[in-house]
């Protein structure tokens, strides 16, 4: 739980200045210092960051009545219907959620190569 | 075990640095996904929130003093400066603000640059763009413009307006289309305004049939060509009425070049040069596309329930969103004008103030020519002209690829202009080259040193007939019938713009460019262009039709657009009494075919006697006896009509005119229509293997067509007009989800209310001069060209239903007056 949350916060902070990909040293770092298992290191890596996504997708979707996410929906090929924001929002999250998952993985082996000096 | 670790750690942040790395670039045309889908740097940071709207301030030292922008509730911008500088920097400003993707796209379509961002497969694209001189063109524009000191003024604040807004833009605010595409926007010139005026050039003005034209006179011979494609229409109802008296041209010497003998056969004397490659081309055929139709009419006091003119415009263009103009309104101490704007180019271009009014429809006149270059050898150093060898001027491009080496073109400047494609140069699979002869010289209006920019600085501040007079002589292409109207009640309309002064064959055909008697001839005077002023039938109009009759005595090109818009409104404004904002409304949405009533008791007469007609064509021939002539939205008669008619006049002239060795073209409607009506029992029904009459072909055509809209459309009810024709309005980079959904929408493209799949009125406007100007307009779109803002698209509802919207024309600057919800504050920096 404190992986998940310290993830989020410094996930959410660097990214209001730095490029999405800043994910990856942030979350290799911090399961680097607190994960338990690789499988664990996925999960909570790949959660936090389709939940940071997802809220804050939400966050800019909502006040702009989903005009927006149901154009990007079309282009995306989606077909017509009310509720393509909600799809695209999910889809949305993933390529930044995976890279934060593998590189939660990482940071996991790297924190078991460490440990065993 | 600790090998083991180091191998995963190596494999799972291989596997993470993949990720980051694919999903930050972009792949053919999948935008980067990482970075465009995040919500921190993606698209959602475009989703604007649609109920709050943030006052701001920008500072910057570019300016003079300060300015006070308002916006109202349609997204439009009035601009309150207090000199001319800050006024175009502050209209730069904004109209960067809301469409600054669009302006750099168009800029880059203009100028051949769309490689640079969409890659390779815009190279013929850019390659054409290029060849046909476009940047040659606006750099004439632009050094003419900057002589001028005031348009001087105006082109380089503007410039700098748009550069204030790119500057401070960070990359998370990039429209989207940047971030879909994945590149950046650059800093904008004067040349990029100039280019997007040159754009209007190309969309209107740079049509040609010279090529098609030439092929059918070798294939056909003069007689032919006189007979199919006359210089004058059988039916016209032109913008000057008929038999107006021209007080010029007999004792002009420069009139007696038209009166020199015609040179008498073209064809022999290409036959004398025995050039096998004049007319050889690698070409296909099209067909000649039906001229977009555009309206501007006004009417004088004594017809208007006003007591003062009511002036009203709807040019008709390719409709595209982000929306084609940009609704502004533009103050100073010293000028007060609304109207709509070219995103990317300074000033209103159609639009009112206090005092007028005005509005323009396309001129299509021939302002463009193709010379046939005789080359020394191939390395194009020289060429013929006048029996001696000149040299040509060198052009080389530089065509910059996306992800690949950039590469050059070579373009060979005659003083004609650019020869576009020598010879076996033409690519294969782009059409746009189709009608472009090859080793020939362009010589077009467009290429000449212009200054419309002070044309329409000089309309914005109008005050009466004369102040208009002296805007248009500015004005060179693309020619336009500027329509006017002011409140002391004077009405008035020029066709106006840059026509050569050439005789009368020149033009229809290609021209010789070694022979100094095709050349241009200079130019029709600027005060004998067609004009008139309060003429007493008390309206004037023009829908792109011929501006004068046949007693004019200079050439102004040989065809024109078909005159069954124009007579339709003439017949119309001339029975208006009392005419008010509503009838103004009415007519622009008209749906009545002038084509229809001429042509369908003929065609129906034609069939009447025919016997073998199945259960569906009976039916459909009966519901055609009731029709009203009207193209409404469900309307099921002008379905057919349109189908039946479209058949038809591709059946009598595909074999003729459609040739996979050369390209030629079909004569017009109105010669068709002649055909139809008058000459049933003529050769050209009769097929080359087969004799056919009039009446056997529209049959045949009649069950063609049937046959067609069942196998398209299925069951009766679903031939409904405006489900077949499916007017809708596309992105300008076709982004799929980014344009509008198929409008309900009447009309076809030949009643007033022209339009078509993608085309029809960008514009409409209608203004009631008087003792305070009252104004209202809509565009089939909005004024932010965000597809994630409410304003990219409300105003199509209101278009769709023809109706207006009321312009609000502010006379001061108080923040919270009625109609205005938030400010934008420019500040000076000093």
């Amino acid at each position: 739980m404190i992986l998940f949350i310290l993830i989020i916060v410094i996930a959410f902070i660097t990214q209001l200045f730095l490029p999405w990909w800043i994910i990856v040293p942030v979350v290799l770092l911090c399961c680097w210092a607190k994960a338990k298992t690789a499988s664990s290191a996925f999960i909570i890596s790949f959660m936090s960051i389709f939940l940071l996504w997802l809220v804050m997708s939400l966050f800019l979707s909502f006040p702009n009545d989903h005009i927006l996410a149901n154009r990007v929906g079309l282009m995306l090929g989606l077909p017509e219907a009310s509720y393509n924001w909600a799809v695209v929002a999910l889809i949305a999250t993933l390529p930044g959620a995976l890279t934060a998952g593998f590189s939660g993985v990482s940071g996991f082996f790297l924190r078991k190569i460490l440990s065993n000096n | 075990m600790k090998t083991i670790s180091i191998l995963k750690l190596f494999l799972f942040f291989g596997i993470t640095v993949c990720c980051a790395i694919l999903f930050n670039i972009k792949i053919a045309d999948v935008p980067p996904l990482g970075k465009f889908l995040s919500p921190f740097t993606g698209f959602w940071q475009t989703a604007e929130n649609t109920n709050s709207i943030k006052n701001f301030i920008l500072i910057n030292s570019g300016l003079k003093e300060n300015v006070n922008i308002l916006m109202d509730e349609q997204g439009i911008p009035h601009i309150f400066a207090n000199n001319e500088h800050d006024l175009y920097f502050a209209q730069g400003y904004i109209t960067a603000k809301d469409r600054l993707w669009q302006m750099d796209f168009q800029t880059r379509y203009a100028s051949g640059r769309l490689s640079e961002v969409v890659g390779k497969k815009a190279i013929e694209l850019d390659r054409y763009q290029r060849r046909m001189g476009m940047v040659f063109g606006a750099e004439a524009m632009l050094k003419e413009s900057i002589s001028d000191s005031k348009s001087r003024l105006i082109i380089e604040a503007y410039s700098q307006g748009v550069n204030a807004y790119i500057q401070k833009l960070p990359p998370k605010d990039y429209p989207i289309e940047f971030k879909i595409l994945n590149y950046e926007p650059e800093t904008w010139t004067p040349l990029n305004s100039a280019l997007l005026l040159k754009l209007m050039s190309a969309t209107l003005a740079r049509g040609t049939n010279e090529l098609a034209m030439s092929n059918i006179l070798k294939n056909y011979g003069n007689n032919v060509v006189n007979d199919l494609f006359p210089n004058y229409p059988f039916k016209e109802d032109p913008i000057i009425p008929k038999g107006t008296i021209w007080e010029f041209g007999q004792n002009n010497a420069k009139v007696s070049i038209i009166n020199s003998p015609v040179i008498a056969d073209i064809e022999n004397t290409h036959n004398k040069k025995n050039d096998d490659w004049l007319f050889s081309s690698r070409l296909l055929t099209f067909n000649k596309p039906e001229n977009i139709g555009s309206n501007n009419w006004a009417i004088s006091g004594n017809k208007s329930s006003t007591d003062f003119p009511i002036l009203a415009n709807d040019p008709h263009l390719d409709l595209t969103l982000p929306s084609i103009w940009y609704q502004i309104q533009l103050h100073t101490p010293n000028l007060n004008v609304y109207g709509v704007s070219i995103p990317g180019a300074p000033n209103v271009i159609i639009g009112f103030n206090e005092n007028i009014a005005w509005g323009v429809t396309n001129v299509g006149s021939d302002v463009l020519d193709w010379y046939k270059i005789k080359f020394k050898d191939n390395t194009h150093r020289e060429y013929l002209f006048n029996g001696k060898w000149r040299k040509t001027k060198i052009r080389i491009e530089e065509i910059k690829i996306r992800g690949e080496k950039s590469i050059f073109d070579t373009v060979y400047y005659t003083h004609h202009g650019p020869v576009s494609y020598t010879k076996n140069t033409k690519p294969d699979q782009f059409n746009m080259t189709n009608n472009i002869p090859e080793n020939y010289a362009l010589k077009w209006v467009a290429h000449l040193p212009s200054n419309e920019l002070r044309t329409f600085y000089e309309l914005n501040k109008a005050k009466n007939y004369n102040d208009y007079r002296e805007a248009l002589k500015y004005f060179s292409a693309p020619a336009q019938n500027f329509v006017f109207a002011d409140r002391q009640g004077d009405i008035s309309i020029t066709s106006n713009g840059l026509f050569p002064l050439r005789e009368k064959r020149q033009g229809k055909f290609l021209l010789d460019g070694n022979d100094p008697t095709d050349e241009w001839h200079g130019r029709i005077p600027y005060l004998e262009n067609p004009t008139i002023k309060n003429p007493t039938r008390g309206f004037i109009s023009s829908a792109n039709q011929w501006p004068v009759d046949q007693t004019y005595p200079y050439y102004l090109g040989w065809e024109f657009a078909p005159y069954e818009r124009a007579h339709r409104i003439n017949t119309q404004l001339d029975s208006m009494h009392n005419a008010s904002l509503n009838s103004f409304k009415k007519l622009q949405t008209d749906d009545y075919s002038i084509f229809a009533e001429n042509i369908i008791d003929t065609l129906i007469n034609s069939i009447e006697n025919e016997t073998n007609l199945n259960e569906l064509e009976s039916k459909s021939l009966s519901i055609l006896k009731q029709w009203d002539n009207r193209y409404r939205i469900n309307s099921i008669a002008a379905t057919i009509f349109e189908t039946w008619t479209t058949e038809l006049y591709n059946s009598i002239w595909e074999d003729k005119f459609n040739s996979k060795e050369s390209l030629m073209r079909y004569p017009s409607r109105d010669r068709t229509i002649h055909l139809l009506l008058y000459e049933p029992e003529s050769q050209w029904f009769s097929s080359e293997t087969e004799k056919r009459t009039r009446n056997q072909v529209v049959i045949a055509a009649f069950k063609a067509a049937i046959q067609q809209l069942k196998n398209n459309y299925g069951k009766q009810e679903n031939w409904e007009w405006a489900m077949v024709k499916k007017t809708h309005v596309p992105h300008l980079a076709a982004i799929e989800g980014f344009g509008s959904r198929v409008l309900k929408v009447g009309g076809s493209k030949h009643t007033v209310n022209a339009n078509s799949e993608k085309n029809g009125p960008s514009w409409r406007m209608v203004v009631l001069l008087g003792k305070s100007v009252k104004a209202f307009g809509v565009i089939p779109g909005g004024q932010s060209g965000n597809p994630g803002s409410k304003y990219y698209d409300n105003q199509i509802i209101t278009w769709e239903k023809g109706e207006l919207n009321e312009l609000l024309f502010l006379e001061n600057d108080i923040p919270n007056q009625k109609g205005i919800i938030n400010r934008i504050e420019l500040k000076n920096n000093p």
